[in-house]
């Protein structure tokens, strides 16, 4: 049933949804408390009772793996959010009515891409405070140029479609027309922006936070063990190649079954 | 790994014996420059080759211009391809036949060796101006570039006679054109440069895969114009693949008519318009349109078969006048040869009377 | 020519424009008072009020924001909240380090890319399209300081190959700089490679079905020559646009990898800075970095020029 090219992105899929699911799951899993310092059974390799070794506290590093998978998940997803809310109304809008509001707007939208996105959210922490949300919230607003381009090009493209002259005589209000034609043909091209997004996002909340600029103590991202981690890298390199290992899968999973999605869409099932 | 190493094995022998039958050909050899015998090509890419082509034939003097005629899909761009080795490895390859040049088989040749056959001694011109240009370099490059290819000519001197060649086909103000790009050229003075190209080398033939289609009918005729002048002066067997039986009577000295993948017919152009030895000649040349004669167009009703359908019998039979059966669909006719230097595909040859056009 | 870059530069320069003024309003947001940045905690309110009046803080938004776009005119970034520096001193102090590891990255990227996508795209499902193609899935997923760290792991404190977390780049010995450069340098290439790798394979994917590559082989030309030629001209505008947008995201990116490093660029002095929250240092980092990024994509839009003609409009 399912194609013998897509196993492997619904095997990511699966993967994925297991991994998120444990994650949001977690605090009500049978684990040891993320957070639960034993300082006697500190920096232990992988055994039977911690089946992934314990960090420099004594805390057992499965546990807290799945509770900072949980952070960066939601971390990423504000990023997304924040890029879908900030770039698609616009876009749909710019792209329906054009003119100066599009020149303006686009012209926006234009500089922002210019700043490097973590530079940007290197700027936007440090004006509006070392949080994790102000970071995400950053990069959405980085990553917003590309849906305000997609979704604008999306809606500029039915807007010249005469059907919606026709609609329009029969006294349908233009951005009503637009939404409703447009949605459906900028879903798919959405699909592959957020799940770039949403990977980029794993990504660059874990630079952040390993800088010291997005997550801060007590609570634990994927990035920010990996800076404590890297102290001891010489000596317990396990602590650092885990995390790291996570962020790989996860974002692995998204690009495996975006570029999936993305082929089903353009091959055939398009519109 | 080569289809041509298969093509070794098979050549000599084939070529006389295979189901694809002899050919008249002028003479065994002397006369015959260029020399298409038994020719298959099928296609890769599915679990099994796809016999295309089961049955090329067709020999082409100096200075003499054949037409390899047939509708879309009968195999006659596969067949021109297959003889400049420019086959898609990945789409489709030659599974038997002979190509010779003046006496040399082509198919036997390993690629580096056929590199310098193409553009050499055999030039190519395609159908698509438009496309078959490269837009990111000047005609003056693309040229030069074949001429250094083949020579050991400086940048100057090939730049020299590339002006000229621009000349020799008929471009106006070659000096401009040749640091032009394509797209600032019209349709026919690409096709114009693409025949440069081939010529460039005074190649011993020359394989044009429907060099007109893609152009307006003054253009057509001003380029077959061309290609017929080019292959007198320069004693070029040429071949010109096309589905119009007008260019063919315009230019062509000797015609082969292909169907489904096979040569069916083989003539002069003469005495194919007048007196047609095979059915489905017949039928394309009634669905020519008559000055004068008021007449509906006589299209053919049907499909030709496609590749990996082909019947057991002959495969115009389903939609012949004349087929019998079991007569026409128990086997594949061999091309039988008849008088005149003539050849034909068909076991009723000689007692159907088939009506041609013209006087 | 010239016209096409003169068109492009204006409509760059009010694009800079914009990102001076975003930079303005995030300033002008900020929660926290820059006079009371610069005095410290212990600042009476007096004192505070008086620096807040010397700097001009007090006055309307607009005037203020006509003041420091003046400033900016004639090249003043500002003083930095932690020491007095001239912004414009520091940034310039850690560009080279930068400099030197975007563009060895962006030379190592291109580098091993481009012949590889083109090489590739030529014989589509070939050994090397496969390989390279899961490999290249494959590291575009990894975060680029954790390999960044996984290297130094590896190469400098396992195997001792290649030195370590170090703090100076740029030194008149070269081959030092080499050195001390591979590391990061590689950490940073990797995913992009990965990305630059598929476009161009891509592209040179469909550029070899063309039917003018088939006309070049009917003149006889090799497939060598055919794929540095014109498959490589027609194929790489795509590849070369994208090669500019990675300058940008390398420069973001070195910030972290810097840091990994210890090395001193602008990219760990404005996480320093955000730390620190020393706001003129990060604005006037990501004003700079906003003008490289925009003269990136000039240069690459330049270089598509001329790979393009029929792109050219009149």
């Amino acid at each position: 049933m399912i194609d013998e090219r897509h196993r492997l992105a619904t095997i990511a899929l699966v993967v994925f949804v297991v991994i998120m699911l444990a994650a949001v799951l977690s605090p009500v899993l049978p684990v040891h408390n993320p957070n639960a310092q034993e300082l006697l059974e500190r920096l232990q390799a992988p055994s039977a009772r911690y089946p992934l070794g314990t960090d420099e506290l004594g805390r057992d590093q499965l546990a807290r793996l799945l509770s900072a998978t949980r952070i960066s998940l939601w971390a990423a997803l504000q990023a997304t959010v924040v890029g879908v809310v900030v770039g698609v109304p616009l876009g749909l809008l710019t792209g329906t009515v054009g003119g100066r509001p599009d020149s303006v707007i686009s012209r926006g939208f234009d500089a922002i891409q210019s700043i490097p996105a973590l530079i940007l959210a290197i700027a936007v922490v440090a004006v509006l405070g070392r949080q994790l949300t102000p970071a995400m919230i950053s990069i959405g607003v980085a990553f917003s140029p590309t849906f305000y381009r997609v979704s604008r090009a999306a809606a500029s493209t039915v807007a010249g479609e005469t059907y919606v002259e026709a609609s329009r005589s029969m006294g349908q209000r233009t951005i009503r027309i637009v939404v409703d034609h447009v949605l459906g043909n900028v879903v798919a091209a959405l699909i592959v922006v957020i799940s770039t997004t949403f990977a980029f996002g794993i990504l660059a909340e874990a630079a952040l936070s390993y800088l010291g600029l997005g997550v801060q103590p007590p609570s634990a991202s994927l990035g920010s063990m990996l800076t404590s981690a890297a102290n001891l890298l010489n000596s317990s390199p396990q602590l650092t190649i885990e995390p790291g290992l996570v962020i790989i899968l996860l974002v692995l999973c998204i690009s495996l079954v975006s570029d999936a999605v993305q082929s089903l869409t353009s091959a055939g099932g398009g519109r | 790994m080569n289809a041509r190493t298969n093509a070794r094995t098979n050549a000599r022998t084939n070529a006389r014996t295979n189901a694809a039958g002899p050919v008249a050909s002028p003479a065994a050899g002397t006369d015959a420059a260029l020399s298409v015998q038994g020719l298959e090509v099928s296609l890769v890419g599915g679990d099994r080759p796809v016999p295309v082509v089961t049955g090329a034939n067709l020999t082409v003097a100096r200075g003499e211009i054949v037409g390899l005629v047939g509708e879309s899909g009968s195999g006659k761009s596969l067949t021109s391809l297959a003889i400049t080795g420019l086959l898609d490895p990945r789409v489709a390859r030659v599974t038997s036949g002979s190509v010779t040049l003046f006496g040399r088989e082509l198919l036997e040749l390993p690629e580096p060796a056929m590199r310098a056959v193409r553009g050499k001694e055999i030039g190519m011109i395609f159908q698509d101006p438009m496309t078959s240009l490269d837009p990111a370099f000047t005609t003056g490059y693309q040229l030069t570039s074949v001429l250094r290819r083949h020579t050991d000519l400086g940048r100057r001197p090939a730049r020299r006679h590339a002006l000229e060649l621009l000349g020799l086909v008929g471009i106006a103000d070659p000096r401009r054109r040749i640091d032009q790009y394509p797209h600032q050229l019209s349709g026919g003075m690409r096709q114009r440069v693409m025949i440069a190209m081939a010529i460039a080398c005074e190649p011993k033939a020359l394989i044009a895969d429907e060099p007109t289609t893609a152009l307006d009918a003054t253009t057509q005729a001003q380029i077959l114009e061309l290609i017929k002048t080019l292959a007198a002066t320069m004693h070029m067997s040429t071949i010109i693949t096309t589905h119009d039986l007008g260019v063919v009577a315009e230019v062509c000295d000797r015609v082969a008519v292909m169907y489904a993948g096979q040569v069916v017919e083989w003539a002069s152009t003469e005495q194919l318009f007048h007196r047609p030895r095979h059915p489905y000649t017949e039928r394309l040349l009634r669905s020519l349109p008559r000055v004068g004669a008021a007449q509906h167009l006589a299209g053919i009703p049907g499909q030709p078969p496609r590749a990996g359908n082909f019947p057991p019998g002959c495969r115009f039979a389903g939609r012949c006048d004349y087929a019998t059966v079991p007569g026409c669909t128990a086997a594949v006719p061999v091309l039988r040869p008849l008088e005149d230097d003539r050849a034909a595909r068909c076991v009723r040859t000689a007692e159907l009377e088939l009506t041609g056009v013209g006087a | 020519m010239l016209r096409m870059i003169g068109r492009r530069v204006a409509i760059a320069a009010p694009l800079l424009f914009v990102v001076s003024f975003l930079v303005f309003a995030l300033t002008a947001v900020s929660p926290t008072d820059p006079a009371r940045a610069i005095l410290g905690e212990g600042a009476t309110p007096a004192t505070v009020a008086q620096l807040r009046h010397q700097l001009g803080l007090d006055q309307p938004t607009l005037a203020r924001y006509g003041h420091w776009l003046a400033r900016l005119f004639h090249g003043d970034l500002g003083q930095s909240w932690f020491g007095n520096v001239p912004v414009t001193t520091k940034i310039a102090q850690g560009l080279p380090a930068t400099a030197a590891l975007v563009l060895a990255s962006i030379v190592v990227t291109a580098a091993v890319a481009v012949p590889l996508g083109l090489y590739a795209g030529m014989r589509p499902g070939g050994r090397v399209d496969r390989i390279a193609g899961a490999a290249a899935g494959l590291l575009l997923a990894m975060p680029e300081f954790w390999v960044a760290l996984l290297l130094v792991l590896i190469l400098s404190q396992k195997l001792h190959l290649l030195p370590g977390t170090g703090t100076t780049v740029i030194t008149p010995d070269v081959w030092r700089d080499i050195q001390f450069l591979t590391v990061p340098v590689i950490a940073i290439s990797l995913p992009q490679i990965c990305a630059l790798y598929r476009q161009t394979r891509a592209s040179a994917a469909i550029v070899a079905r063309q039917d003018y590559v088939r006309t070049a082989r009917a003149g006889g030309i090799a497939d060598g020559e055919l794929l540095r030629t014109r498959v490589a001209k027609n194929a790489l505008v795509p590849s070369v646009t994208l090669l500019g947008l990675q300058l940008g995201r390398m420069v973001g990116i070195a910030a972290v990898v810097e840091s990994v490093y210890g090395m001193q660029g602008i990219g760990s002095m404005a996480v320093q800075a955000a730390l620190n929250s020393d706001l003129p240092i990060v604005l006037g980092i990501v004003l700079v970095t906003a003008g490289v990024v925009m003269a990136a994509n000039l240069l690459a839009d330049v270089t598509c020029y001329y790979l393009a003609p029929k792109a050219r409009t009149a």
